[in-house]
């Protein structure tokens, strides 16, 4: 028996191989899955206009994931590392999301402008950078940027056309994804921006001022038909300002609002700031924001600070400073010009212990120009003030006002003119001070003496100079530069304790480039108890270092003084006179020295000040008490201590005028003798060596009273009883004493040696008087010196021995 | 053999040493400028008056006068003077009744190195801190130029300048009056 297969029926093979078929095209739909979408996706963002092209790309839970992503239009072109795209059928849109990319927008193609794809509901971006081209370009680099809502706010702007994602048929109705009626769409876009100071370019923070800081930036953005509003808050942490010499930090918050006008592209914005330190800002900014271009047209600002703001400056400047601030400024960038006021109260600084101001009350008004040449002009007045810069002091009693107009050029600052008015006039033109200062062009300073010798000289220097306490200058000086030369003149008097010197006039000029020029100093009266000065007239030239003194004569103490003049360095402090004659002059004493009634005659050949010290070649003739003093050799060192001194010697002394003087007792004779190395410190002698003897040519009585010999033995430091009845006086054939001083002590010795006896007064044999020195060689002290002279000046004189 | 050369080793160990140990002696009068110090801070202060010295023994007496000071007393009066020291001694004491109010207010101290010290500017006003300060600087260079004087008076070297100076600012605190900040040490100020 044979078996044969029943024959298969046509339709079950045919579904068979369909199936297979199918399966077929299935596992190939499934192996090419990621070409067939992306080939699906690439047609459908051709249609839209767009090219599209991967290196890799992965499809998982409908979302699309790229590797060397490539997208562009005519307008944009977009490369990114690594991309993703969520499709959103609910939506009808993309949220695009890459990383590491670049990419570039022409702001000025045509059909583009500013409106980006509708289909674009979000975006996030990291790591890329993206160049807007337009006039002008910009390039923005982006960290992290993420920005939802855009379909809402592109939604906002009328479009002609949106995206169907699905279809895009013509002859289907277009599905409109534009909303019906807008509401309220506060909100619509927020923007979280943060910016890292320190991580900008260097030539940014350079202009910037800033080392770091972060701005943090909330904005939220709300479209309407006619434009834009928007408001937002603000963060700044950290800020560190670099400005010469100051490091400074900032932190601070606040909020804005304004309004972008869509048609004219104009805008406003306002808002208020916080600061730590505390200052608070108000703002208001006005321009227009254009595809374009961005202009700044106004920006006005309202400050106020207190004293923890200026604490925390103070501790950057390392300077003390206080006050409380208030400043409005107003700029105008187009215009390139900016006005501000500012008002300054109980203002104060402390650059260090001995250079302070404080009760500062100041009020400045300032307008300028914002060109590459700074101009600024202004007015500033200081109403009140106290100023202490070591050793000045000065507190200002009439407001100070400062008118002044800079200018910059290149990288210089100039002082164009300043006018100071107050306690004192000033005017300055064509002063560099920054980066150094230089001459003025011309400047010129009025003041009246008597307003500031006292702040400016007495006061300052009176502890270490007392005769300045005693002296008072007034009248008015008036001080005028021109390029290298300074005039200066003086019209006023000079006061100094009950000396009065009227009609003192100053006039003269010092060309700092050496050339000569005239100068005269002269007064015309001198008022004073004792000083008979009559007036003087000095002429000369300065001839910089240098200074000449034209001849001159003077009118003093009924006498006269000539000289030839003189000349001396100024850098160096030298001075010299010429031939200069004495005669005739005859000072009044003050009693009891009135009758020795001196008269001073004498001829220099030169007098020389050099190294701070005074000395004459030449002698000087003083009669007086009927003989005859020669001072010669003498020097005079001014200073704190001054010293001065000479040697002197005399002769034909008459004894009673000088003991009379001295009210020393009566002694009757001729005295003659020497002072050699005398030096004075002040008032008081420091050394000299001193002989006295009686002149061996008098005739006359040589008497001595027993005044002065009681006197004479208190100085030695002995007693004397003097057991002589009825005599008042007693006589005396010899007199002679030498005296030194050294290093504070005294060594007193007799000069008339007989007998191997040392004699300071010999005697006749008869009814006369012996003085001897029992200790010759011994020493005092000048303190004891001193006491002794004392206790002998204060016995009252006695009338002259019969 | 060999203790004759061990004994001239030591012999020449010994001088070595010996001269190895000369102590140099450098004079500084101490004494001179103590004894100064406190005459002269005690002037100042006003806090003792000039005493006269003790008399010497009277000559015998006669017609003839017997003269010569005895040589005792002209040597206790022999404390370091001269003429400018006299001067700035006196400058000295008549500023003193100006800073002393401001002494016992604790606004200037009595420094450890002999100078006064503006210790509480900002307990003044700005115009009477200019005046004490420059009281307080007058008296300064007035001390430094006593010291100098001094130094000069007593022969001592410039390099013992801070020493004289030392020594006047113990003398100057111990007389300084009651309430005056005083630097004990570098740094630290105590008030009396």
């Amino acid at each position: 028996m044979r078996i044969s297969p029943r024959p298969l029926s046509k339709g079950l093979l045919f579904f068979v191989l369909l199936s297979f078929l199918f399966l077929f095209l299935a596992l190939l739909l499934y192996l090419f899955r990621d070409t067939l979408v992306l080939w699906a996706f690439q047609k459908t963002l051709r249609d839209a206009g767009l090219n599209f092209s991967c290196k890799a790309l992965t499809v998982k839970d409908g979302h699309f994931y790229f590797r060397g992503l490539y997208l562009g239009d005519p307008a944009f072109e977009l490369w990114a590392e690594e991309g993703a795209i969520y499709p959103s059928f609910k939506e009808k849109g993309v949220l695009l999301f890459l990383k590491n990319f670049e990419g570039r927008y022409d702001l000025l193609f045509p059909a583009r402008g500013l409106t980006p794809p509708k289909y674009l509901l979000a975006l996030q971006l990291e790591n890329g950078k993206l160049l807007l081209e337009g006039k002008p370009s910009y390039q923005v680099r982006l960290k992290r940027l993420k920005i939802t809502g855009l379909k809402a706010f592109f939604g906002a702007f009328k479009a002609k056309e949106a995206l169907a994602f699905i279809d895009k048929n013509p002859k289907t109705p277009k599905t409109s994804f534009l909303p019906k009626e807008k509401d309220e769409f506060f909100g619509a876009v927020k923007l979280d921006v943060k910016v890292d100071l320190a991580r900008l370019p260097h030539w940014l923070k350079k202009d910037l001022f800033a080392s770091k800081g972060v701005l943090k930036l909330e904005l939220f953005l709300d479209p309407k038909d006619e434009g834009v509003s928007f408001k937002g808050r603000a963060s700044l942490t950290d800020l560190s300002l670099d400005f010469p010499k100051l490091n400074f930090s900032l932190a601070g918050e606040g909020s804005f609002s304004g309004f972008w006008q869509r048609e004219k592209g104009s805008f406003w914005a306002q808002g208020w700031a916080l600061f730590e330190p505390p200052v608070s800002l108000a703002y208001r900014l006005e321009g227009r924001l254009l595809p374009e271009a961005l202009a700044l047209e106004r920006l006005k600002l309202s400050l106020a600070a207190g004293p923890p703001f200026f604490a925390s400056l103070a501790n950057s400047l390392g300077a003390k400073i206080k006050g409380e601030l208030l400043g409005s400024a107003e700029i105008f960038p187009q215009n390139e010009r900016f006005q501000a006021e500012l008002v300054l109260r109980q203002g104060g600084f402390a650059l260090s212990e001995d250079r302070v101001g404080e009760g500062m009350d100041l009020e400045a008004k300032i307008r300028g120009g914002l060109s590459k040449d700074l101009f600024l002009k202004g007015e500033v007045l200081l109403r009140r003030g106290e100023f202490f810069w070591a050793p000045w002091y000065y507190a200002l009693e009439r407001p100070l006002r400062f008118s002044f107009n800079l200018l910059k050029k290149g990288r210089s600052l100039f002082v164009s003119s300043l006018k100071v008015n107050g306690p004192f006039t000033a005017e300055v033109e064509g002063l560099e001070v920054y980066p150094q200062w230089s001459w003025p062009h011309k400047a010129a300073l009025k003041l009246k003496m008597e307003d500031f010798w006292g702040p400016l000289v007495a006061e300052p220097f009176g502890e270490e100079y007392p005769f300045l306490s005693r002296t008072k200058l007034s009248g008015s000086l008036f001080l005028r530069q021109q390029k290298r030369v300074i005039n200066a003149y003086f019209s006023g008097r000079l006061g100094f304790g009950p000396h009065q010197f009227e009609g003192l006039r100053l006039a003269g000029a010092y060309d700092l480039s050496g050339s000569c020029k005239d100068f005269s100093l002269s007064w015309a009266e001198v008022k004073s108890p004792v000083l008979l000065l009559g007036p003087l007239e000095l002429e000369g030239k300065t001839c910089p270092p240098k200074l000449f003194l034209e001849p001159f004569s003077w009118s003093l103490f009924r006498g006269n003084l000539e000289s030839s003049g003189g000349a001396g360095d100024i850098g160096q402090k030298t001075f010299f006179l010429k031939e200069t004659e004495l005669k005739g002059l005859r000072p009044d004493l003050p009693p009891p020295w009135k009758p020795l009634s001196p008269e001073i005659s004498g001829h220099f050949t030169r007098v020389t000040f050099a190294k701070g010290r005074l000395e004459g070649k030449g002698l000087l003739k003083v009669r007086l008490a009927g003989g005859e003093l020669i001072i010669k050799d003498f020097f005079f060192e001014p200073g704190v201590l001054p010293r001065y001194g000479g040697d002197i010697t005399f002769s034909g002394l008459d004894l009673t005028l000088l003991s009379k003087a001295l009210g020393f007792g009566l002694i009757t004779g001729r005295l003659r003798g020497k002072v050699r190395h005398l030096v004075m410190v002040g008032k008081l002698p420091a050394s000299f060596e001193l002989w006295l003897e009686d002149d061996p040519s008098y005739r006359g009585k040589r008497r001595i009273s027993l005044k002065a010999v009681r006197q004479m033995a208190e100085l030695g430091g002995g007693r004397a009883t003097l057991l002589v009845p009825f005599a008042k006086s007693l006589r005396y054939q010899r007199l002679g004493l030498y005296c030194r001083l050294e290093n504070d002590v005294f060594y007193l010795k007799g000069l008339i040696k007989e007998g191997g006896k040392e004699y300071l007064v010999k005697g006749p044999k008869l009814f006369g008087v012996d003085v001897i020195n029992q200790n010759p060689g011994g020493a005092i002290s000048f303190k004891e010196m001193v006491r002794r002279l004392k206790r002998v000046m204060e016995e009252s004189d006695e009338k002259e021995p019969s | 053999m060999k203790r004759s050369h061990l004994k001239k080793y030591y012999l020449v160990l010994v001088a070595l040493l010996l001269i190895s140990c000369v102590t140099i002696n450098i004079y500084f009068p101490a004494a001179e400028v103590e004894k100064a110090a406190k005459e002269i801070s005690e002037e100042v202060r006003g806090l003792k008056e000039e005493k006269a010295p003790e008399n010497s023994p009277a000559p015998p007496e006669n017609s003839s006068l017997r003269l010569g000071p005895g040589v005792a007393y002209a040597q206790q009066e022999l404390t370091v003077s001269n003429a400018s020291i006299r001067q700035l001694k006196a400058r000295l004491k008549a500023r003193y009744p100006k800073l002393k109010p401001y002494m016992t207010k604790g606004i200037i101290g009595e420094g450890a190195d002999g100078f006064l010290v503006l210790k509480d500017p900002q307990a003044l006003s700005l115009r009477e801190r200019a005046q004490v300060k420059r009281l307080l600087e007058a008296q300064n260079r007035d001390r430094a130029a006593l010291y100098r004087e001094v130094m000069k008076a007593l022969g001592v070297a410039p390099r013992d300048l801070p020493r004289i100076q030392k020594i006047f600012a113990k003398e100057w605190q111990r007389t300084a009056p009651a309430g005056t900040w005083v630097e004990v040490s570098p740094g630290r100020w105590v008030r009396k």
